[in-house]
C-alpha cells in the first residue's frame, strides 16, 4: 500500500484546522464577555461582575493559550505541506496574513499581561482598557483570517505574472465581494458560541444549587445577547448563502443535493445523497418553488444542478450537505434555548423550570459543533476536494 | 483556491507519504497530550466555579485553598450565608 502524500496532508490540515477553531470560536466571545464585565463592575461596583470576571479569566487564558499553540501549527503547514500554495499566492497571503501579526497579536500579547497579572498593578480604568484591547485584537484577528479566507473563496483582485498570482487592488481583496459577510457571520457564531458556553455553565450552578447569584448572571446575560444575535445570525447565513449561490454554484448543489437544474426549484429538507445513482434516497422534499425562493429569493429562479457540473468538480455531496442541516440544526437549538430560557425568565420560572436548565446545560456544544460544521462546509466545496488543506479560519 | 489552483497542484512536490505520516502522528499525539490536559483543567475550573472571589485583601481566616467548599461560602460576609453582592437583574 502506498501513502498518498496529498490525502495525508490534507487530513493534516484538517485535523490541525478543525482542532483550531474550536478555540478562537471560544476565546473572541469570551475577550469581549470579559470587558463587558470588567465595564459593568466599573459602572455598578457589584462584586458578582468582579467574581464572574475573575472566574471566567483563568478560562479565557487557558483557551487562548491552547488557540495559539493550535494556530502555529498551521503557519507551519503553509511551508511544509503547502509550498507551492505559498510559493504562488505569498504575494497576497502573506501580507494579510502579516497584518493579522501586526494588529491583532501585538494587541493581544501587550494587553493580555495587563489583563493577567495587572489587577493589582494599574488602576481599574487603564485595567478595563487592555481588557477592551485584548478584545479588539481578537476581532482584528478575525478581521485578517476571515479577509484572506474570502479571498481563497472568491479571489478578487490580482493578476498572474510569471505563474505567480499577485495583488493588483488591494481594496479588493481586503474587502472583496463577499468578505463583510462572511466575517460577521463568523463574529456572531463566535459570540454564540461563548453565549452557550456561559449560559451551560451557569445552568450548571443552578442545577447544582452553588454560585446561585453567579449563574443567574451568566444565564441572563447569556441568554439575553444570543436571544438578541440568532436572528441576525440567520439573515447573516441566509446572506452568505447568496454569494454562495452567485459565486460557486457546484457548492450551492452540493449542499441543497440538487441533482439536475430545476425551475423554479424544490428544496430538500433531508435525505441520503448517494452520488452514484445521482438521486436522493429517502427524501423529504418542500415542492418547488421553495428551493427558488431559499437560493434566490425568487418564486421562478433556475437553479443549477450538479449535472450540469463537470463531475471532476463536484465536492464530495454528502459531506456539505450533512455538516450544513447540522449547522443549522444547531442554530435552531440556540434560537430554542434563548427564547425559551428569556420566556420563562420573564415569567419568573427560569430557576425553578429544571428540565430547561438541564436543556441548557446540555447545549453547551451547540456552538462549536455549529462553528466546525460551517467552515466544513465552506471548505470542503472549496473545488479543492476534502477539506481542502488551502483554508485559515481565524487563528488567535 | 477556488477556480485558480487545485490542492494536487499546491502541494510540496517533494513530499512523501511516510515523511507526512510522521508528521500527523507527532501532530496527533501532541494534540492529544497538551489538549488533554488543558481540558481538564478547564473542566475542574468549570467545576469548581466562581469561588475566588477577588478579595485578596480581604481578611480571611483559615488555609483557605484548602478549606472545603461549604466552609467558605458561609464565611465571607460575616458569615451570612449569602454572599456579598447580589444579582438580581431582572426577576430572579
Amino acid at each position: 500500500m502506498s501513502l498518498d502524500p496529498l490525502l495525508l496532508s490534507r487530513i493534516q490540515f484538517a485535523f490541525t484546522v478543525s482542532f483550531h477553531i474550536i478555540f478562537p470560536a471560544f476565546t473572541i466571545g469570551l475577550a469581549a464577555w470579559l470587558a463587558t464585565m470588567e465595564g459593568m463592575r466599573l459602572a455598578t461596583g457589584n462584586p458578582v461582575y468582579r467574581r464572574l470576571f475573575d472566574f471566567w479569566i483563568k478560562i479565557f487564558a487557558v483557551s487562548f493559550g491552547m488557540g495559539v499553540v493550535s494556530g502555529i501549527v498551521m503557519a507551519f503547514q503553509f511551508g511544509t505541506n503547502w509550498s507551492v500554495l505559498a510559493e504562488k499566492t505569498g504575494p497576497i497571503q502573506g501580507p494579510l496574513l502579516g497584518y493579522e501579526t501586526f494588529t491583532a497579536f501585538l494587541l493581544e500579547a501587550t494587553f493580555l499581561g495587563v489583563m493577567l497579572l495587572g489587577r493589582d498593578r494599574v488602576s481599574p480604568r487603564p485595567y478595563f482598557f487592555a481588557c477592551c484591547m485584548v478584545s479588539l485584537g481578537t476581532l482584528f484577528s478575525s478581521f485578517w483570517i476571515l479577509a484572506n479566507n474570502s479571498w481563497m473563496q472568491v479571489p478578487v483582485g490580482h493578476q498572474i505574472v510569471d505563474g505567480k498570482i499577485v495583488p493588483s487592488d488591494w481594496k479588493t481583496i481586503i474587502a472583496g465581494p463577499v468578505f463583510l459577510v462572511r466575517w460577521l457571520h463568523m463574529l456572531l457564531a463566535a459570540f454564540l458560541t461563548t453565549s452557550m458556553c456561559v449560559i451551560a455553565t451557569g445552568a450548571w450552578y443552578l442545577l447544582r444549587d452553588i454560585h446561585r447569584a453567579e449563574g443567574r448572571a451568566m444565564m441572563h446575560w447569556g441568554m439575553g445577547l444570543a436571544a438578541v444575535l440568532i436572528p441576525v445570525q440567520l439573515l447573516m447565513g441566509h446572506l452568505n448563502g447568496k454569494y454562495v449561490v452567485n459565486h460557486q454554484p457546484s457548492k450551492i448543489a452540493a449542499i441543497e443535493a440538487r441533482w439536475h437544474d430545476e425551475q423554479p426549484a424544490s428544496e430538500v429538507l433531508i435525505a441520503w445523497p448517494d452520488e452514484e445513482s445521482r438521486q436522493n434516497l429517502f427524501a423529504i422534499t418542500l415542492p418547488p418553488p421553495f428551493g427558488s425562493l431559499i437560493d434566490s429569493d425568487s418564486l421562478s429562479a433556475g437553479e443549477v444542478g450538479l449535472g450540469s457540473i463537470p463531475r471532476q468538480n463536484w465536492p464530495p455531496v454528502a459531506i456539505p450537505f450533512f455538516a450544513f442541516r447540522i449547522m443549522v440544526g444547531m442554530g435552531l437549538v440556540m434560537l430554542a434555548v434563548s427564547w425559551l430560557g428569556n420566556w420563562l425568565r420573564f415569567r419568573g420560572r427560569l430557576e425553578t423550570t429544571r428540565w430547561f436548565l438541564w436543556c441548557a446545560f446540555l447545549a453547551f456544544p451547540s456552538g462549536f459543533v455549529a462553528v466546525l460544521t460551517g467552515w466544513i462546509t465552506a471548505e470542503s466545496a472549496a473545488s479543492l476536494g476534502l477539506c481542502s488543506g488551502c483554508c485559515a479560519p481565524p487563528t488567535q | 483556491m477556488f477556480g485558480l489552483l487545485r490542492t494536487a497542484d499546491a502541494m510540496t512536490p517533494t513530499l512523501t507519504g511516510p515523511q507526512v505520516l510522521a508528521t500527523l502522528i507527532g501532530y496527533v499525539l501532541v494534540y492529544a497530550f497538551i489538549f488533554a490536559f488543558g481540558i481538564r483543567y478547564i473542566y475542574a475550573l468549570l467545576r469548581e466555579g466562581p469561588t475566588e472571589t477577588g478579595l485578596r485583601h480581604a481578611p480571611t481566616t483559615g488555609k483557605r485553598p484548602m478549606m472545603a467548599r461549604n466552609g467558605h461560602r458561609n464565611r465571607r460576609c460575616g458569615g451570612v450565608r449569602r454572599r456579598c453582592g447580589s444579582y438580581t437583574f431582572g426577576r430572579p
